[in-house]
């Protein structure tokens, strides 16, 4: 191609890919020169004017922009309406919150697993002898639905009624004039004439109930909304379906009675009586005998409409296969016989399982026995959902790889339950190390901790591990870093592999324990430089000495010891650490090495640390005035409290010892005794 | 006592084996060299150079001016290519929300006045640079963070809707080209 036709062809470009604004001039284009012309605006505001960006770039910055912030963009005016709308942003659903106030819930938002919240206050609490109207809000509440929520706005209703902010979300989602309507109150608290005109032009496709809302509640929804497909019944007033049966009989399309709030009693009749296509129920009055007898009433012809059930047990459950099955002659599957269908425009796949016949023919398949929530995930997509719509809350995923891989969940349910899963290989790998993580064999689930409970033990059912990682960060609507922990001397996987295993998900936290080498810990960090927290627990890594180029690490955390370990650590290593928040657990700490470390710090040295602790297992009394020594300390009296934040939480500081540093900074020193183990507390006051 | 990073001086010569160098010129004259690597994550300037058959041997003798690109912007452009020109290729734009935190050096090489900031994703825009505009973007979508319409109307500079409808009347009032 000569220049000439390629400047040509250029300049034509040029107005292919120009914003309409942009002013392209004709140049003389020779062998040595070819001119790119871009538009010159003059911008005189200090605003950054965003509208007047090229359409493509406009839409880049917006989709930028989080969750709650683009609804906020979308109320600016006409215009920044039609632009979101022009994003063609996805949602899932639009729920109506009916509780003490109104709030609208926007599922799936962009395909996240997390919700959008909106809160709707009114000006002043409504005293008025209800039911009331719907109010206009005075204040709005917008938020990402996380725990701690995130990306929180607050302000002043901008003229709209509820009704108006369903059809702006509706609007600016294009999503169908369609809506779900929860109750949580015992009695609504609103006229239910008032909300049908709140939410008319949209077709109220689901009702669900949760937390105290009462039968009778539950009844005048279902009368006033009796074009409904699905019903969930999840509150403590609807835990007897018998006293609801009108309700039982409905043509729905889904039911679903019952959560881990709940505990619902359910007995045969009232199973049999369910006429919906799909029918989920959680219940401990569930036996294997009454499943058996379901199993075999639809057999010969109960429930003609239903397509899909499914049973959940809560925990600690053993499941008889033998008794479930009994009489039905039943054919058994391998689980390598992989079946699917479509279902609501989802390919379910079905692994192994049951077959049992129908009377007119119809095949059925009881599908893997669950034993708790999450191998009831693992059923089907729509397994998936229901678990996922328990919104079960968990506070880390650890993966641990060593000589087999791990993954931990902790607080499950929000206590201290662990959950942990164990993944094996079909056979030991004894080739030569770093080998790839492995494809699991088998799995092993318990609930810890000592004595371990609930112990499940299967095939794996075709999950490689970054698939369960995601699983669990599905149905537990994760939103977090995952923490890597190592307890052998070397990691047996190679690098690349644990990359691909973790996917495009963050690491947040190292662990070291057992005996994790040092060379282990220092190829580890080389490998993922971007995490910032690192905990020191293994017996290997008793000697800080040996790795200050870790301890002069910017981190966010650094931990050093743990309640097994003898930490050998000294003044000059304290000085090293440059991270934000320090933990030390080390006999070899005295008071007077906290005198000295705090004193260092009044002339200038750890100038990152916002935090430190230093923690002590054994009964030694902690001597204030060693510790405090020429200080020059002001006490504040325990009653005076103040707030400290730290990592999205509010830590309360009563009392205490304040220290000033050269530059005017305020540092308080907390000593205490908290069951066996003394701390002293150092914050920081940023 | 800062403790920040500094943001490192970016080497605009490629350090690596026999590199292969290509010449810009600025609006204003100014004359940037650019790596091979560098510069291919411009779609639009590498595009040119392919098409133009630039080579090893001819590429430094045939500079590539772009105008009403100024010295200013084009060193920020270079600096950025020149930083990233190793990182592996980003996966294509979905409708995801993508979660990702603004390295440090990135942060304060965009650390520059709202105008500034307007031409250079109107250049980035313009080159096709999609690493640079994700990271310009984030910085302008950042802005937003826990903002209320009335707040968001400031720092965008969105007119009012009674704004916008009289811009609108004062148009259709003007007269047309012809008259």
């Amino acid at each position: 191609m000569s220049i000439e036709r390629a400047c040509s062809d250029y300049r034509l470009r040029q107005h292919l890919y120009a914003p309409p604004h942009c002013h392209v001039t004709s140049s003389n284009c020779t062998a040595q020169q070819t001119f790119l012309i871009l538009p010159s605006f003059t911008v005189m505001s200090s605003a950054f004017p965003l509208l007047r960006l090229p359409i493509k770039a406009l839409h880049h910055v917006l989709y930028s922009i989080d969750y709650v912030d683009i609804v906020s963009f979308s109320l600016a005016s006409k215009k920044t309406k039609e632009v979101v709308k022009c994003l063609n942003l996805q949602i899932n659903d639009i729920n109506l919150k009916i509780d003490s106030i109104i709030g609208i819930q926007i599922d799936a938002f962009r395909d996240s697993p997390l919700h959008m919240m909106w809160y709707f206050y009114p000006e002043n609490n409504n005293d008025s002898i209800e039911p009331i109207p719907v109010y206009m809000p005075a204040r709005v509440m917008g938020m990402r639905d996380t725990n701690p929520p995130q990306n929180i706005v607050k302000y002043r209703n901008p003229g709209l009624s509820i009704r108006e902010w369903l059809a702006h979300f509706q609007y600016i989602f294009s999503f169908p004039k369609t809506s779900s309507l929860w109750f949580t109150r015992e009695i609504c608290k609103f006229d239910m004439r008032s909300l049908e005109e709140t939410i008319e032009g949209s077709e109220i496709l689901s009702l669900r109930f949760y937390g105290s809302c009462s039968l009778g509640c539950a009844q005048m929804a279902q009368r006033q909304f009796p074009s409904v497909r699905s019903l969930c019944a999840n509150s403590l007033g609807l835990e007897d379906p018998s006293m609801y049966r009108n309700i039982l009989i409905q043509n729905l399309d889904m039911l679903v009675l019952g959560d881990p709030t709940t505990s619902v009693r359910i007995g045969l009749d009232d199973l049999l009586l369910m006429n919906s296509k799909e029918v989920y129920v959680r219940s401990l009055t569930i036996t294997d005998k009454l499943i058996n007898r379901f199993l075999k009433h639809w057999m010969n012809g109960s429930n003609p409409r239903m397509e899909v059930v499914n049973f959940d047990f809560g925990v600690d459950r053993f499941l008889d296969k033998d008794a479930i099955l009994k009489g039905t002659n039943h054919r058994e599957l391998p689980l390598n016989q992989v079946r699917r269908y479509n279902r609501h425009e989802n390919n379910i796949t079905i692994k192994g399982g049951y077959d049992i016949l129908r009377t007119d023919g119809t095949l059925g398949t009881v599908g893997d026995l669950f034993y708790f929530s999450v191998a009831f995930s693992l059923a089907s997509n729509k397994t998936k959902k229901v678990v996922k719509s328990l919104k079960l809350k968990i506070k880390n995923i650890n993966l641990t790889l060593e000589h087999t891989i791990r993954i931990q969940i902790d607080a499950f349910k929000n206590n201290t339950t662990r959950l942990q899963w164990n993944f094996y290989p079909e056979e030991d790998n004894s080739t030569t190390e770093p080998i790839p993580v492995y494809m699991p064999f088998r799995v092993i689930g318990m609930r810890q901790p000592n004595p371990v409970q609930n112990h499940v033990k299967y095939r794996n059912p075709g999950l490689s591990i970054r698939e369960w990682l995601a699983h669990f960060r599905y149905i537990f609507s994760f939103p977090g870093k995952y923490s890597l922990f190592f307890s052998s001397e070397t990691c047996k996987f190679d690098w690349s592999s644990v990359k691909e295993t973790i996917g495009e998900y963050e690491i947040g936290m190292f662990v070291f324990h057992g005996s994790c080498s040092l060379k282990c810990t220092e190829t580890v960090l080389s490998q993922f430089p971007s995490v910032k927290r690192f905990c020191a627990f293994s017996r290997r890594l008793v000697n800080p000495s040996m790795y200050s180029n870790i301890l002069i690490k910017n981190l966010d955390t650094m931990a050093l010891g743990h309640r097994t370990l003898s930490l050998r650590v000294e003044l000059d290593d304290l000085l090293l650490i440059n991270s934000k928040i320090i933990h030390i657990r080390s006999l070899t700490i005295t008071d007077k090495v906290i005198n000295r470390f705090l004193k260092s710090w009044m002339r200038g040295s750890n100038p990152r640390m916002d935090f430190v602790s230093f923690i002590f297992s054994d009964d030694r009394f902690l001597d204030k005035d060693v510790i405090l020594k020429g200080t020059n300390y002001h006490e504040k009296p325990l009653e005076q409290v103040r707030h400290y934040k730290s990592h999205e939480k509010t830590i309360v500081v009563k009392g205490g010892f304040d220290i000033h540093r050269m530059d005017g900074t305020v540092g308080t020193v907390v000593i205490r005794q908290l069951f066996q183990e003394r701390l002293v507390l150092f914050h920081v006051w940023c | 006592m800062s403790v920040e990073p500094e943001v490192p001086i970016v080497q605009v010569e490629e350090v690596r084996e026999n590199p292969v160098l290509y010449k810009i010129i600025s609006s204003d004259n100014h004359v940037f060299t650019i790596s091979e690597h560098a510069v291919k994550l411009s779609k639009t300037l590498w595009d040119l150079i392919t098409n133009l058959g630039l080579t090893a041997e001819n590429a430094l003798d045939n500079p590539i001016p772009v105008e009403n690109v100024n010295g200013k912007n084009m060193e920020t452009i270079v600096q950025f290519c020149e930083r990233h020109k190793y990182d592996e290729e980003e996966p294509e734009y979905t409708n995801y929300i993508r979660e990702f935190v603004l390295p440090e050096w990135d942060r304060q090489l965009l650390s520059i006045d709202n105008e500034e900031l307007f031409q250079l994703i109107l250049a980035t825009n313009y080159l096709d640079i999609q690493k640079l505009m994700d990271y310009c973007c984030r910085v302008i979508g950042d802005m937003a963070k826990d903002k209320t319409p009335e707040e968001l109307r400031i720092i965008y500079g969105i007119p009012t809707d009674a704004e916008d409808d009289a811009l609108e009347r004062s148009a259709s009032d003007s007269p047309g080209p012809s008259g």
